[in-house]
């Protein structure tokens, strides 16, 4: 008679102490997730509005590239058959923005998995770490620290102008890999090509002009330079566009697992509570 | 024609960074604060040989005293 309700309050003290513990657990762990989604809300705040310069940035940036682009188009030059290329991977360093530099590593593989020989500029730490694993052999200069702020030409200059003075890197044309900005929450690895001056030379339309060397010269660091900044300045948009929306995901899913904790919270307090009411009453009844 | 600068090693970008940055510094004070956004330059190059990575080093288009005297 009196063993019965000893066992009954012992397990119910079992019960409750266990309880008790999920409780804390749940407790932190709140805590913790609650600081994770103001930590995301705020990256996403920031991302927006770096999205929206980067978009004014970019709507400016693309008339360098159209510059290259209509220029190449109008003169109708086409890429020679056996031309030597020169890849220019365009990434940055920051991350947490989505697919945005796994899917150019991916891209840049898949080239030098056909182009096995082609030298690499790598901008960005973040592309240069996933291709310094796969083909570091190839890799001929890699700027960092970029993504911060959006590139001016003069940056732009700089990189270009690294490249081309340096000759032992031997190359005719260039493939940029870039992402383009599709929209607020898509992007797209694209490839601008960069002619050399003996295809622009072999052009149709250009031919029929009569040209100075070394104007030409001029004409193809330009051309070069160009491109790189609209690469540069279209790919930073879309990075920033690609963080704020997965900053947006990040916070969504905190606030999802918030939610179901703070129900599971009340379930278990509530079941402390019924567990002491429990106690109280089987004691009572006991007497 | 050859150009000066041609001959001296520099390129076309080297040139025309030149001669930007010289109209940049003739701007009215007042416009000044604005201009200085598009010259600030923090990358960074690093050379890799065979595989490895040299040092980084800052990357300009063009060295100049009046950025080592600033």
């Amino acid at each position: 008679m009196l063993a019965r309700p000893a066992v009954a309050a012992r397990t119910a003290v079992f019960v409750q102490t266990r309880n008790m513990a999920t409780l804390k657990e749940i407790q932190t762990r709140l805590k913790s997730i609650t600081n994770i989604s103001k930590i995301t809300a705020s990256m996403k705040m920031i991302a927006s509005t770096k999205t929206t310069r980067a978009q004014r940035a970019m709507k400016v940036a693309r008339a360098y590239g159209k510059v290259s682009n209509d220029f190449v188009k109008q003169a109708e030059v086409e890429k020679a058959a056996e031309a030597k290329e020169l890849l220019i991977t365009v990434s940055s360093d920051k991350g947490l923005c989505g697919g945005i530099h796994s899917s150019l590593a991916r891209q840049s593989r898949k080239y030098l998995a056909e182009n096995p020989d082609a030298p690499v500029v790598v901008l960005g730490d973040k592309a240069k770490v996933q291709l310094q694993r796969a083909y570091p052999n190839n890799i001929k200069y890699s700027f960092s620290q970029l993504g911060s702020t959006i590139p001016t030409f003069d940056e732009t200059s700089a990189i270009a102008s690294t490249v081309l003075n340096d000759k032992e890197i031997v190359f005719d044309n260039a493939k940029l890999l870039y992402n383009r900005f599709v929209s607020a929450i898509a992007f797209e690895t694209d490839s601008i090509e960069c002619f050399p001056i003996e295809q622009i030379v072999e052009a149709p339309n250009f031919k029929a002009y009569e040209y100075q060397d070394e104007v030409l010269e001029n004409l193809n660091e330009f051309l070069l330079a160009n491109s790189l900044h609209w690469a540069l300045v279209e790919g930073h948009a879309a990075e920033m566009a690609a963080k704020r929306s997965a900053m947006e995901n990040a916070t969504k899913n905190a606030g999802d697992i918030i939610n179901r904790l703070t129900l599971q919270y009340n379930r278990g307090r509530q079941a402390v509570i019924t567990n002491e009411l429990i106690d109280i009453i089987t004691g009572a009844s006991a007497l | 024609m050859t150009f000066a600068w041609r001959t001296v090693g520099m390129n076309y970008l080297q040139y025309s960074s030149i001669a930007a940055r010289a109209l940049r510094r003739t701007a009215k004070p007042e416009l000044q604060s604005e201009i200085a956004k598009r010259e600030g330059m923090a990358i960074k190059v690093a050379k890799w040989e065979a595989g490895k990575s040299g040092m980084p080093a800052p990357a300009s288009v063009i060295e100049t005293r009046t950025v080592a005297e600033n």
